[in-house]
């Protein structure tokens, strides 16, 4: 992705080991400082960005939480607010300062029958591709890959026309023993595994 | 720190979310909540790849359509999904439509699919991924093997496994069937027990108080009320379908046995949820397991129910205190 409209205090300050370890602590509620929780974060501020249509949604969210790492150092904790909360306050921050600086164009306008490709910036099309030869058998060893009730779980989930999958999937919850909202973040944790077989289908078009 | 309300919007107010037709101040709280809520972000995500599906199968039409060619298409990120979707969509899809055409299917035509490496290869994907419940004698893929040919023509090869399957799951109905009806008669003394003890308690207790918001398991229960019973199994990998209860007219309560598999606690309690919305319609007071310990009766207002799916959560309370899920049990209701 290029063309980042980048703005606001702070933006090249990087956080070292130590404050970034400390910002795994202080997301955990101080217990177990692992990255799963991270990921996520920063997984959900990207998608925060790219739903309002920001050019560059990844370094938006590398933004934020680089703010809030600072934050976090300079203060020695952030009391009263709890981490996630902190986090989308400096992303609505973030966000009106990529505004503020509109004349660097840091979002995409709507697609329409004059502006097709949406001119200027990333090639879009209203005919999407199908995946290539090479990617698909990237998808096909990907889903190879999976365990037999990984398997059955994606092709389940994700299965047949929009009014049939209510039922089944409620039966496949059923079946695992797992509540709708269980089963469904299994499911789209599977499908990101495939999704990342083909990175960037779209710009090779 | 502030304790802020959790939101529960409905589908169709996310949906609108992703295809930037919410008004900015319906959208801001899903904005915050899709980064602060584990539970709304997981929505979110569900409904996304389900939008991208429909697309992917056609059955986008009119606005929804064109909001999402020129919203949600505009942003290359998200455009990216439509690849991995067509792949996706396409290999869940061949189960169905392998299990569906595999009678008119020719090995000539099974054998021009696989004519192509990339083809062989995805089609193994496919086969592979086809649920246990569909394959049940396994058998492996060598190089060249199953690939390029039906479902069907390979559970061919396997007629005598078919035979003895049949035979197993005729001998699994029989004794199914035997105990389901001793459960049922069991469950008739029950509810007959309940109705006495709560008529002698609460003689004046009406059947219409029995709202959705009434915390007792059988408290209005009053002789005069008719019910239904179903019984639904613990939740287990084998089971396929979902139960069915009919609810005639004038049904007061409608009583759900819950299987309890190999859970021993002292008292449970139960949710009714909406399965589409995942909304909680009716929650039980405390349950106390049925006279032999494998089961918990629930009964829930025949009121609360429409003619749709719904789903049972059970739950106990854990040595900490907090709720512990046990399972859930999904069924069918059809208000009569």
């Amino acid at each position: 992705m290029s063309g980042a409209a980048i703005v606001g205090p702070n933006q090249d300050w990087e956080p070292n080991k130590e404050s970034f370890q400390d910002f795994l602590n202080w997301l955990n509620g101080g217990g177990n400082s692992d990255s799963q929780r991270y990921l996520e974060l920063r997984q959900r501020l990207e998608l925060y960005f790219d739903r309002k249509n920001c050019v560059a949604p990844s370094q938006l969210a590398d933004q934020t939480l680089n703010r809030v790492i600072r934050k976090l150092k300079e203060n020695g904790d952030i009391n009263g607010v709890a981490p996630l909360q902190y986090c989308h306050s400096v992303a609505k921050d973030v966000f009106l300062e990529a505004l503020r600086a509109d004349n660097r164009s840091p979002f995409y306008p709507p697609v329409s029958t004059t502006n097709p490709k949406n001119v200027g910036r990333q090639p879009v099309t209203l005919q999407e591709p199908n995946a290539a030869p090479e990617q698909k058998k990237k998808i096909a060893a990907c889903v190879e890959s999976l365990s037999s009730s990984d398997r059955e779980v994606l092709v389940e989930y994700y299965r047949g026309p929009h009014r049939s999958r209510i039922e089944h999937r409620a039966a496949l919850a059923a079946r695992l023993g797992l509540t709708a909202n269980a089963l469904g973040s299994r499911a789209f944790g599977l499908r990101k595994r495939l999704e990342a077989c083909i990175p960037g289908g779209l710009e090779k078009e | 720190m502030a304790v802020s309300v959790k939101l529960e919007p409905n589908d169709a107010v996310l949906l609108r979310y992703l295809l930037g037709t919410l008004p900015v101040d319906d959208a801001e709280p899903i904005e915050e909540a899709s980064i602060v809520d584990d539970d709304l972000s997981a929505r979110l995500n569900t409904i996304e790849r389900d939008l991208i599906d429909s697309y992917v199968r056609g059955e986008l039409e009119g606005p929804t359509l064109a909001k999402f060619q020129s919203w949600y298409l505009s942003s290359p990120l998200r455009a990216q999904k439509i690849a991995a979707a067509r792949e996706i969509v396409r290999i869940a899809d061949a189960v169905v439509d392998d299990a569906s055409t595999h009678d008119a299917k020719t090995d000539t035509e099974a054998e021009e699919d696989g004519k192509s490496e990339a083809n062989a290869a995805e089609l193994r994907s496919a086969a592979l991924a086809k649920p246990v419940a569909l394959i049940t004698p396994t058998f492996s893929y060598g190089a060249g093997s199953g690939a390029t040919q039906s479902i069907a023509w390979r559970l061919g090869k396997f007629s005598a496994w078919a035979t003895l399957g049949f035979t197993a799951a005729v001998l699994l109905l029989v004794v199914a069937v035997g105990f389901l009806t001793d459960k049922n008669k069991q469950l008739r003394q029950e509810v007959a027990q309940t109705k006495k003890q709560a008529g002698l308690s609460d003689q004046t207790a009406s059947a219409g108080k029995n709202a959705a918001t009434v915390g007792l398991a059988l408290a209005p229960a009053v002789d005069n009320v008719a019910t239904v019973t179903l019984f639904l199994p613990a939740p287990t990998r084998g089971a396929s379908s979902i139960p069915k209860v009919d609810v005639p007219t004038g049904t007061g309560l409608v009583v759900l046995s819950l299987g309890l598999g190999s859970t021993d606690a002292d008292n449970y309690r139960a949710e009714l949820m909406n399965s589409s919305t995942q909304k909680i319609i009716w929650k039980s007071g405390l349950l106390r397991p049925g006279s032999d310990g494998t089961y918990v009766s629930v009964a829930v207002p025949a009121n609360a129910l429409r003619s749709q799916v719904y789903l049972v959560e059970l739950t106990h309370d854990a040595a900490n205190g907090k709720p512990e899920l046990l399972g859930t049990y999904p069924f069918r209701a059809e208000v009569k």
